[in-house]
């Protein structure tokens, strides 16, 4: 596994360009360094192990045949790559509606679990910093804006998970946003 | 309105929304329409996508297992080796099909599939059907791309394929689309290029008998569309067609 952050995006770009190209062996490389990032996103989202490893293959189908798509300026591999995974994990999530009746014990599970991951060793600055700027966010705010990023829910739905008033989540959720977005450009 | 409905209304917040994935269907479409022509757009929506990428890699990272990488390398092999010419079926034979161009491809092809032995072969359980209703999907040059028969007792659909190809990273969906008046086109489910396939179908939870209406395959992103109706171009399409009942 690639230790350092920036090392890692110059790496991961060049990995990615070569598949643009059809380079099986870099799309191997890609994979092996990717795979564990991604598989624990696609699982966060979906709450289930064979839905997660249907996203993950699904994805990187996906990446494989779209790599020429892909636009360095617009952003790193690692950032189009958890993109595609995170929409991947949503357009299953909403089409499969028994996905979307959640398990007793995973809700219960999740309303501990919405927080911010643990620090992880190789944290930039810029990661930091936007953790000190979710820090920030008042609690419900905070919470409605990891609740939809991380299990992907919709208005409705996280309104009945916050049971708050669909007006409420949403003015919660776009302030939060607007909040983040202000502190991050400080 | 004050200053905080303002910010909660900025493009910089529906941007995020956009990302997140919470805007509802309309906002969404209209906020796209927006994204092709206003240039300020596309790099709100950029950095949105690099602070979220930037929360998910924090989360601690799982090893997924050995068979997600074998399917991932099964699916690009197949989509980048042609099959084989000998292992195709007699109705996939060029020599067939000319010999069968005066009879009409539609015929053709419906004689083709009840010579053919294997899955789709009759059994004794389906000896008592009084109909069966065939479909032929053809393409815009009229070339026939799958057969599509019905059966009503076992409530279940096969799916023969004949010079079908996926586009690559795209699945194929088919759909029931009702004669008028009899609503929403229904998805059947996502179709194999490569094998015979069987869809289980139950025309009371369908909500509209299937065969009034026409079959259509529409190309989807990978799992089907995911707005319930066909998202991507149709392709094939075909009209139902009664065949008489197996002796």
């Amino acid at each position: 596994m690639i230790q350092n952050i920036a090392e890692g995006t110059v790496v991961l770009n060049r990995y990615l360009a070569a598949v643009a190209k059809g380079d099986r062996a870099s799309f191997f490389r890609l994979y092996q360094e990717t795979s564990p990032k991604l598989f624990a996103l696609a699982l966060r989202l979906t709450r289930r192990r064979d839905k997660a490893e249907e996203v993950l293959q699904d994805a990187f189908i996906r990446i494989w045949t779209r790599a020429a798509d892909w636009d360095e300026a617009r952003g790193t591999a690692l950032t189009w790559m958890a993109s595609i995974v995170r929409n991947r994990a949503i357009d299953i999530l909403r089409k499969d509606a028994r996905a979307a009746i959640f398990d007793q014990e995973l809700a219960r599970e999740s309303e501990f679990t919405f927080f911010v991951p643990p620090q992880s060793e190789v944290s930039t600055d810029e990661a930091n910093q936007l953790r000190i700027c979710i820090d920030h966010l008042e609690r419900n705010q905070r919470r409605t804006v990891l609740l939809a990023y991380f299990e992907g829910l919709t208005h409705e739905q996280l309104a009945q998970r916050l049971d708050a008033p669909l007006g409420t989540v949403k003015s919660w959720l776009r302030r939060g946003l607007s909040r983040l977005k202000q502190c991050l450009e400080q | 309105m004050n200053q905080e409905e303002r910010e909660e209304r900025s493009d910089k917040v529906i941007a995020g929304e956009y990302v997140l994935r919470t805007l509802p269907e309309d906002e969404r479409e209209a906020f796209e329409r927006r994204l092709k022509i206003e240039p300020e757009l596309p790099g709100l929506v950029d950095e949105w996508e690099r602070h979220f990428a930037r929360l998910a890699s924090e989360l601690p990272p799982l090893q997924p297992p050995e068979a997600v990488w074998r399917g991932i390398e099964r699916a690009i092999h197949a989509r980048t080796v042609p099959a084989k010419e000998a292992q195709r079926p007699m109705w996939k034979n060029i020599v067939f099909w000319r010999l069968s161009a005066a009879a009409g491809i539609a015929a053709a092809v419906i004689l083709a599939v009840f010579a053919a032995s294997g899955p789709t072969a009759p059994t004794s359980d389906s000896v008592q059907n009084l109909r069966e209703f065939v479909w032929v999907l053809t393409d815009g040059q009229k070339r026939p791309n799958f057969v599509i028969k019905f059966d009503q007792d076992r409530k279940r659909v096969t799916v023969i394929p004949l010079e079908a190809e996926a586009e690559a990273g795209k699945d194929m969906q088919l759909w029931l689309v009702p004669a008028s008046g009899g609503g929403a086109p229904k998805s059947l489910g996502l179709l194999k290029p490569a094998s015979v396939t069987t869809l289980s179908l139950d025309e009371k939870e369908l909500g509209a008998p299937i065969d009034s209406g026409i079959l259509a395959v529409s190309v989807e992103p990978p799992g089907g569309s995911t707005t319930g109706a066909p998202s991507g171009p149709v392709i094939l399409q075909g009209k139902p067609t009664l065949v008489p009942a197996k002796p």
